[in-house]
């Protein structure tokens, strides 16, 4: 079962997992540069006036001024070109720990029980950490390293400028603490109303995306255009944008009082200050040079800070944020690595009997059992037909037996072995399916029959035979070495419907498994091609356990017994000729598809 | 000629926006005036302190100053950040704006341009843009901004530098004459030039490079996103890779082009920013030089020493804003060439939609359709799909279109529907080309049900529709007659009920069987003069095809129907069968005639109707009655 794992980890020690994935000795040396040319930048930038007037004031000769003084823009100038450097250099370590974790985030899909892929919670789980770890630019693992670095290089910054502003007036930095931290106040009071106010636009946000992918996918292209289907979908999606603008409208409001706020904070405060530091330098209490120094020190010190606590927010959320990839991949890692220490018992390679033994099985959310108390032996070597009513349990119990949905209750033996004492990924070796729907990989011919590099260039052509494609492929420009599906190669080639499903066969032929599982392999093909397929079956089959799903009935006179499905349960078992004598429910439905191929006389009275 | 260039599409760029939000203009142009104007307020006053001081002033003026100025900031402060929220929320609709004529455009274009691959990725193409350069609210916060950024500043701080050049003082003779001299202001205008011609060059060549690492990095991407959406992604393809045990295999060809991509992007994002650094680098020594010419002025006693504090400033911000432009000329050229790729998008020509007749509306439903040797080949394709087709639909007549895999069945009702545009030959509509008619209009002659049929995430009631004003009672009647009103009448919204969970907590998910009702209740209630049926039953259970097969007669009454199924008990229901083979028609008759002539119907027929044979029906009914008697 699929349990997420929800532990908040503390911003440090998240930042301290992020900085294993992408290790490079770089980032450390771009941080302290980014700390220094950061010091260097504002330090210096604050001081230049300071230093003019205070050169002016001590009447210093002019060439020793010029030197002094293109002497400092010379350090300012060195800061300011490794800067970019610098900071890509960072970056990089950001964007790569990013993309190694999308990319473990993708390939565990495959790692975890195929059972959490129709869970809703997991799909929840992964939408989280997607939209607030992985998939965004400005969240997750990204904006922790960025705000981590934003956080060290003005905190140093900080310091310098107000240990210079505080032997100036010792209270001054401790008021401008004070006023930034009522600033931040402001700004984390817009915060929340933010994300409260965002949570109310998400399924505008969800509808627009929505909208977007149907208007420009292939499949509905053709019924959008014979039904007129545009102004439904623009209809939707503006109703969409209107309530998603009217709440980023609010949103947006409040930011401007958010901003006037800080505006008079920091007004009252620089009132205050210049006021103050005016009667001291007519006092004499402080120089002119000071206090040039002391006003640009003011409004630097208070960016600096307001960065400092803008990414201290950041970065605390980035960390929470980020606890939703930590936990989803600790769940994921929970679960496949569990499966991995198992003692796995040997794989036999030939075709065992399989048994179901008082098996129960019930999606995840799901009110009713698919399956319920299935007791059944699929003895080996046989060639099985399933048949039933779409929603009978017919795919759900092919998928128990080869392993990826695992029993809520009973158990299933293949020979005497329960098959969870079998290593999973070794276990599956034992199955040859074809699916109802076709999965072409973007690669060659050859290697989506073989599903390797190096594959038996014989038994290749050896299964394009027997599935019939040989004269497909002989059209094709690179015969065998053709690559397949646009997605990666523009003249990659699409293959219709039949040719795929042959495409399909000649696959799990290749395989040359001791069982073969077909689901509705003959759907796409015409009249002649699906003959063809039950023509070949027997001799396809030989030797093999095979389950065949079909609701052309016709197929079920080439397999040894037949099993009729009903609500999860067999509830009848033999060949075509006993279950039509018998009257059941496979007589039934055999009645209704062969009317209408009987006689024409006799079709017309019947209707 | 570069910039006469970018001219002419940053005129193009803002009509466009113009057109869809003038207030994002307006907004954008006066935020960008005040938040460039508030920072001259401090400098300024710091400026005025210092001279105050320095001259030994009255401090009363200063108090005053000082307490006039600030609230100034603060009211200017507001003020912008009010236009800032008013130019917030036109951007954003701005961009939305943009995203719904971009999803117009999708939907409304003629199906060739729809599946023109050139069409596809230019969209592709603007798409990562927009992530990666911005969008149109970029443009204007970026780039335009940039503009007004140099146009205030020239007018604010070239005003109060003319005047710092200007002003003369003598009090150092020699120091005096280079001071006044032409010389100096020359050198004043360099400094001022410099770090515009360094921007200048330092953004086309990081532009450069990044250009050619996004040329390397198109193939790497393509890759990447093949696994992030298909491979990875998919719940059926899943399972192939689970039992085919491809996992480790994909996984690797997956790194190996995310390696590629850190390397290119590693290299080429480094090399930029050396270029990157190279302008404010420059700025910041122009800056010294600004402070060593003003200095000489004040040792003139041309200006007081405040002045210089305010002059240096004000020198610094036009500096920037300078170089500011001119570094997005050049970087952002990427920016601009997207936005301008968009427009052409939005506004490309559609040449397959460019009949404009409209169709005649007939209460009797006489659209006579008539193919005169039409022939079609799929761009790419060696052979053709169809040849030579001459074909004549009876007005309320049931064809069956019948023909192994490949035969040009489905290309057949692509060209009668206008999906696609025959190779050569003529499709004409009561003897006009049907090329001429109003595509979108021409459309609506025909309700179609395909195999591949989409219903939308959207409620019941509008996929029947499929209109914003439907008509409750009726699509409560096409439910009905599609066999499928009892099962929606049970939802918990009855036909307002959203299909899916997807969109809606409250949807709900249909069969196989009931989508395709749905999608034959839609064929309905849209009441066109063709009825198209495509395999409309391939992936049903026997009982469901059953069902559906007892509704057609409801469905079609006295339409014209085409119907295509490789099922080929579903050819009873025609009175015409043509049988297609390689594009060509091979044959023309009734079921009776065709089933007892040689040839590929017969052949079709019987490869499923062998397993059908009534001796075995006759014998299962034998059965059946023994048994149940």
């Amino acid at each position: 079962m699929f349990k997420l794992q929800t532990k908040q980890h503390g911003a440090w020690r998240t930042l301290i997992w992020n900085l294993k994935w992408a290790h490079n000795p770089f980032f450390w040396i771009a941080l302290i540069g980014i700390i220094i040319t950061n010091a260097i930048i504002n330090v210096v930038g604050t001081l230049i006036p300071a230093i003019t007037v205070s050169l002016l004031a001590r009447n210093t000769p002019l060439g020793s001024m010029a030197l002094i003084i293109v002497g400092i823009s010379l350090v300012l100038a060195g800061a300011q070109w490794f800067g970019p450097p610098l900071d890509i250099l960072s970056k990089t370590t950001a964007f790569e720990t990013q993309m190694l974790q999308i990319n473990k985030f993708l390939y565990d899909t495959v790692r975890v029980p195929y059972e959490w892929l129709l869970n809703p919670k997991y799909d929840e789980a992964r939408f989280d950490a997607a939209r607030f770890g992985l998939l965004n630019m400005t969240s997750g693992s990204r904006q922790l390293f960025s705000t981590f670095v934003t956080l060290m290089q003005t905190a140093v910054t900080i310091i310098i400028l107000l240990g210079l502003l505080f032997t100036i007036k010792w209270w001054i930095p401790l008021f401008i603490i004070v006023i930034g931290l009522a600033a931040d106040s402001l700004q984390r009071w817009h915060q929340r109303y933010r994300q409260r106010q965002r949570k109310a636009i998400a399924g505008d946000y969800a509808r627009e995306n929505y909208i977007d992918r149907a208007s420009m996918s292939e499949d509905g292209s053709k019924d959008i255009r014979l039904y007129h289907l545009d102004r439904a979908l623009d209809h939707e999606q503006q109703q969409a944008i209107q309530h998603e603008q009217s709440v980023n409208a609010s949103i947006s409001m409040h930011q401007f009082w958010q901003e006037s706020g800080i505006s008079v904070l920091t007004g009252v405060r620089n009132l205050v200050i210049y006021l103050n530091l005016l009667t001291a330098i007519l006092t004499k209490a402080i120089s002119v040079a000071g206090f040039t120094y002391a006003f640009n020190a003011v409004s630097s010190v208070s960016q600096q800070l307001s960065m400092f606590m803008v990414a201290w927010g950041e970065f605390k959320q980035a960390a929470h944020d980020t606890d939703n990839v930590r936990n989803l991949f600790a769940t994921e890692d929970a679960i496949s690595n569990q499966s991995a220490t198992d003692t796995a018992a040997k794989l036999p390679n030939v075709p065992l009997p399989i048994t179901f033994d008082h098996v129960y099985y019930r999606y995840p959310d799901a009110d009713a059992d698919t399956i319920s108390d299935l007791n059944l032996t699929i003895p080996e070597s046989t060639s099985i037909a399933l048949v039933g009513v779409n929603g009978a349990g017919k795919s759900t119990l092919v998928n128990l037996v080869m392993g990826l949905l695992q029993p809520t209750k009973g158990k299933i033996l293949l020979g005497d072995t329960p098959i969870t004492q079998f290593n999973r990924d070794d276990y599956h070796r034992y199955f040859a399916p074809v699916f109802q729907d076709s999965d072409v990989f973007a690669d060659t011919v050859a290697a989506n029959i073989a599903l390797s590099a190096d594959f038996d260039e014989d038994r290749v052509n050896d299964a394009i035979d027997q599935a019939g494609l040989r004269d497909t492929i002989k059209q094709l420009a690179h015969g065998t070495g053709t690559q397949l599906t646009h997605y990666i190669f523009d003249d990659g080639v699409e293959l219709s419907g039949g040719q795929t499903q042959k495409l399909m066969l000649a696959r799990a032929l290749y395989r040359d498994a001791p069982v073969v599982i077909l689901d509705e392999p003959t759907a796409a093909l015409d009249a002649i091609a699906e003959s063809n397929v039950y023509q070949h079956y027997r001799q396809m089959m030989h030797g093999k356990t095979s389950i065949f799903i079909s609701h052309r009935l016709a197929s079920t006179q080439f397999t040894d017994e037949i099993m009729f499905m009903k609500k999860g349960r067999i509830t009848e078992r033999g060949t075509h000729k006993q279950l039509l004598a018998s009257g059941g429910d496979y007589a039934k439905l055999f009645a209704i598809q062969s009317q209408y191929y009987g006689k024409e006389e006799q079709n017309e009275q019947q209707a | 000629m570069n910039n006469k260039h970018n001219d002419h599409q940053y005129g193009q760029i803002l009509k466009f926006i113009y057109h869809l939000e003038p207030q994002a203009i307006w907004f954008s142009l006066s935020a960008t005036i005040g938040q460039t104007l508030t920072p001259y307020l401090s400098l300024i006053l710091l400026g005025l302190i210092i001279n105050a001081v320095a001259a030994y002033n009255q401090s009363t003026n200063l108090v005053a100053l000082i307490s006039i100025i600030i609230p100034v900031i603060i009211v200017m402060e507001i003020a912008v950040a009010y236009i800032d929220h008013r130019k917030r929320v036109a951007q954003l609709s701005l961009n939305n704006q943009v995203a719904r004529q971009i999803n117009q455009k999708w939907t409304s274009v003629s199906n060739s341009l729809f599946n023109d691959p050139s069409f596809r990725s230019r969209n592709a193409e603007i798409d990562e843009g927009f992530a990666y350069e911005g969008t149109f609210s970029s443009f204007l916060t970026a780039n335009f901004a940039a503009i007004i950024n140099l146009i205030v500043a020239l007018l604010v701080a070239g005003a109060g530098i003319i005047s710092a050049l200007i002003s003369k003082g003598d009090r150092q003779p020699e120091l005096a004459r280079i001071a006044n001299g032409p010389a100096f202001v020359l050198l004043m205008l360099i400094l001022l030039i410099i770090p515009g011609v360094v921007a200048q060059y330092s953004g086309h060549k990081s532009s450069a490079i990044h250009n050619e690492a996004v040329s390397i990095s198109v193939q790497i991407n393509k890759v990447i996103n093949y696994f992030m959406n298909h491979v990875f992604n998919e719940p059926h393809v899943s399972k192939t890779i689970r039992l085919y045990d491809q996992g480790q295999f994909l996984k690797r060809r997956m790194d190996s082009a995310n390696t590629d991509n850190f390397d290119v992007n590693r290299k080429a994002n480094f090399k930029a920013s050396l270029y990157g650094g190279l302008t404010p680098a420059v700025i910041a020594l122009t800056t010294a030089g600004a402070y060593l010419l003003l200095i000489v002025k004040y040792l003139t006693g041309a200006i007081p020493i405040g002045t210089i504090v305010i002059y240096a400033g004000f020198i610094t911000q036009l500096i920037s804003a300078v170089a500011n432009l001119t570094n997005q000329m050049a970087s952002t050229t990427v920016l601009t060439q997207i936005l301008v790729k968009c427009i052409g998008f939005i506004n490309m020509a559609d040449p397959a939609a460019s009949g404009t007749l409209p169709i005649e509306k007939r209460r009797d439903n006489k659209y006579q359709l008539e193919f005169h040797d039409v022939s079609f080949k799929y761009p790419g394709a060696k052979e053709f799909a169809l040849a030579h087709i001459n074909l004549k639909f009876a007005i309320g007549q049931r064809l069956a279109l019948v023909g192994p895999n490949g035969s040009g069945k489905t290309t057949l009702i692509r060209l009668l529907t206008r999906l696609d545009k025959p190779t050569s030959g003529t499709i004409t509509l009561n003897g006009i080309d049907i090329q001429k008619y109003n595509l979108h209009e021409y459309q609506q002659i025909f309700a179609a049900v395909f195999q591949d049929f989409k219903l939308f995430a959207l409620s019941v009631l509008t996929n029947v529709a499929a209109d914003d004003h439907p008509d409750r009672a009726r699509v409560q009647t096409a439910l009905k007659i599609a066999g499928v009103a009892a099962r929606i009448s049970r939802m918990n919204q009855g036909i307002d009920t959203p299909l899916t969970r997807e969109l809606n907590k409250n949807g709900e998910d249909v069969s196989g069987g009931e989508a395709q009702k749905i999608a034959i209740a839609r064929a309905w209630y849209k009441d066109a003069p063709f009825i198209i049926l495509d395999e409309p039953t391939a992936a049903l259970d026997p009982i469901s095809e059953y069902e559906i097969y007892q509704h057609l007669d409801d469905l079609i009454a006295d339409k014209t129907a085409i119907y295509i199924s490789h099922r080929m008990s579903s050819t009873r229901f025609a009175q015409r069968i043509i049988v297609l083979n390689q594009g060509h028609i091979v044959k023309d008759g009734t079921h009776h005639e065709l089933v007892n002539a040689d040839g590929l119907y017969r052949d079709l027929f019987n490869a499923q109707a062998q397993y059908y044979t009534d001796e075995r029906i006759a014998k299962e009914r034998q059965n059946a009655d023994v048994l149940y008697s």
